[in-house]
């Protein structure tokens, strides 16, 4: 990718970038991945983080489903998600764009007097 | 039972946040199963505050996605759209978004200021409901200007209350009054029967001639006559429009038609109109007829005075007639007068001074009267 050429802006926020990363090629249970934005520091309800993967699903970068599981002898319902083909452009293409900052940063950067 | 339970709590979500609220349920049931807690009162209690969770976040995505244009946090940023139209308007609108915005990440504050305007516009306009009706809105009846209140004083002092013998003799002997009427100063309760259900109402006596000294006209039927004032004619009653639906279903039959008061046949021989009140907004209207003592005050009076007759004027003739009087029934009458005053005036006297002050920078406030239960507080101990 040239240098001088003016990409895009990535098309996904950071919050929804650390859940395409976190993805990857797995599937994971929506719980999983609430632990994983607490531990960056995003506190957030349930609903409002079921809202952020609802939001993934519309735009067609995460798929979700229901799986039953057993949990102490009773049946429960687990949401899962895994990337979609679309999620997994866009999380590179947000990749690229970063990359692309920071292998040629501008050169009028603060300097050191 | 948590699926019972789930199908109950999700119809109280909104359709759109169900994809929301049926994972986080499930979190919260997987949650309580792994800590070996039963999915009692705690657990419908979290259940519970998911369904707030979701309308919180159903509130302001109406909020964030009708008013302001842009997408929100979790949606990818777009280029902002250049202003259409003038660049005021724009700028109004950005400065409306904005304060939205804002409020909107402050919930706690909103609320707050919210419940404080709503607490300020409530209060105000109870204030100006109750202001209007006693200062600026006129009485509603015709030539409302020239319906007095007589009151009854005692060495100077108002007792509004008089005895019957006493309104029949200011009745008969004034010239400066058109008419004087009475009412009981009291409601009264009656037991409706004959019905398929026995039904409790609210009554109310009056002289015959009220509605005519008032100027209502029934809306069906007729007023009372004055041969229905004496003591041995037939019991009659006049019903409120409200009753008159509510009991005959608004229909005409209703004039003519028995109802059985406290166990005694009153024929029905008007129905007043919607909306008629006074002093008490009762069912039941039951002529005056009782001999009474002098000495059992339980009487309103109101007049209406004679066209081109002033207030003074009626007030001299009727201090006449209370010096007659004390002259005639000196162990009763020897403090006793009667006080005509304004109508409209003598139901707000009570509570004008300080709807004034509040009242103070309209400046075209003027004394009115008070309507439904306020003018209980009008007959206040002294002369206005």
């Amino acid at each position: 990718m040239s240098p001088s050429r003016v990409s895009r802006l990535p098309p996904v926020t950071h919050l929804q970038f650390l859940v395409l990363e976190f993805l990857g090629d797995k599937e994971e249970p929506g719980r999983a991945v609430r632990d994983m934005l607490r531990q960056h520091g995003v506190r957030r309800s349930t609903p409002a983080f079921y809202q952020l993967m609802a939001r993934l699903e519309e735009m067609g970068l995460a798929r979700g489903k229901y799986v039953p599981k057993l949990v102490r002898g009773q049946t429960v319902k687990e949401r899962r998600y895994a990337l979609t083909a679309a999620g997994a452009r866009a999380y590179k293409a947000t990749c690229a764009f970063y990359r692309e900052k920071i292998e040629f940063p501008k050169l009028d950067s603060p300097q050191e007097a | 039972m948590s699926d019972s339970l789930f199908e109950m709590l999700r119809r109280l979500v909104p359709n759109r946040q169900r994809c929301l609220f049926d994972p986080s349920y499930h979190d919260l049931v997987e949650e309580h199963l792994r800590d070996d807690r039963r999915l009692g009162l705690a657990f419908r209690c979290r259940a519970l505050m998911l369904i707030m969770q979701c309308h919180t976040l159903w509130l302001r995505d109406l909020v964030t996605h009708a008013l302001s244009r842009r997408p929100s946090d979790h949606t990818a940023p777009q280029p902002p759209t250049p202003p259409q139209k003038g660049r005021l308007m724009h700028s109004l609108l950005q400065d409306f978004r904005y304060a939205l915005r804002t409020l909107s990440k402050s919930p706690a504050y909103t609320t707050f200021v919210v419940s404080v305007l709503a607490l300020g516009i409530g209060a105000n306009v109870a204030m100006f409901s109750v202001t209007n009706a006693a200062l600026l809105r006129t009485l509603p009846y015709p030539d409302a200007d020239r319906l007095v209140m007589g009151r009854a004083t005692f060495g100077g002092r108002i007792n509004p209350w008089m005895s019957v013998p006493d309104f029949r003799d200011y009745r008969d002997q004034t010239d400066a009054l058109e008419s004087l009427a009475a009412i009981f100063g009291f409601t009264t309760g009656h037991t409706i029967t004959g019905g398929a259900e026995p039904e409790r109402v609210s009554g109310t006596i009056a002289s015959v001639n009220l509605f005519r000294t008032l100027g209502i006209t029934p809306l069906m039927g007729r007023h009372f006559t004055a041969d229905e004032g004496e003591p041995q004619a037939a019991d009659v009653a006049m019903i409120s429009y409200g009753y008159w639906q509510r009991k005959f279903g608004g229909t005409p039959q209703a004039v003519g038609s028995t109802l059985i008061v406290d166990g005694t046949p009153h024929i029905v021989v008007g129905v007043l109109p919607a909306g008629f009140y006074f002093l008490f907004d009762v069912d039941l209207w039951r002529p005056l007829r009782l001999p009474d003592s002098r000495n059992n005050h339980s009487w309103l009076t109101v007049g209406r005075l004679k066209s081109g007759v002033s207030l003074e004027h009626a007030q001299s003739e009727m201090d006449v007639i209370s010096a007659q009087l004390a002259e005639a029934y000196p162990t009763t009458h020897e403090t006793k007068a009667f006080l005509l005053t304004d109508l409209q005036e003598a139901l707000a006297a009570g509570v004008r001074p300080s709807l004034l002050l509040r009242a103070r920078s309209s400046p075209s406030a003027r004394p009115s009267g008070l309507r439904k239960g306020d003018w209980r507080a009008s007959f206040s101990p002294r002369v206005s």
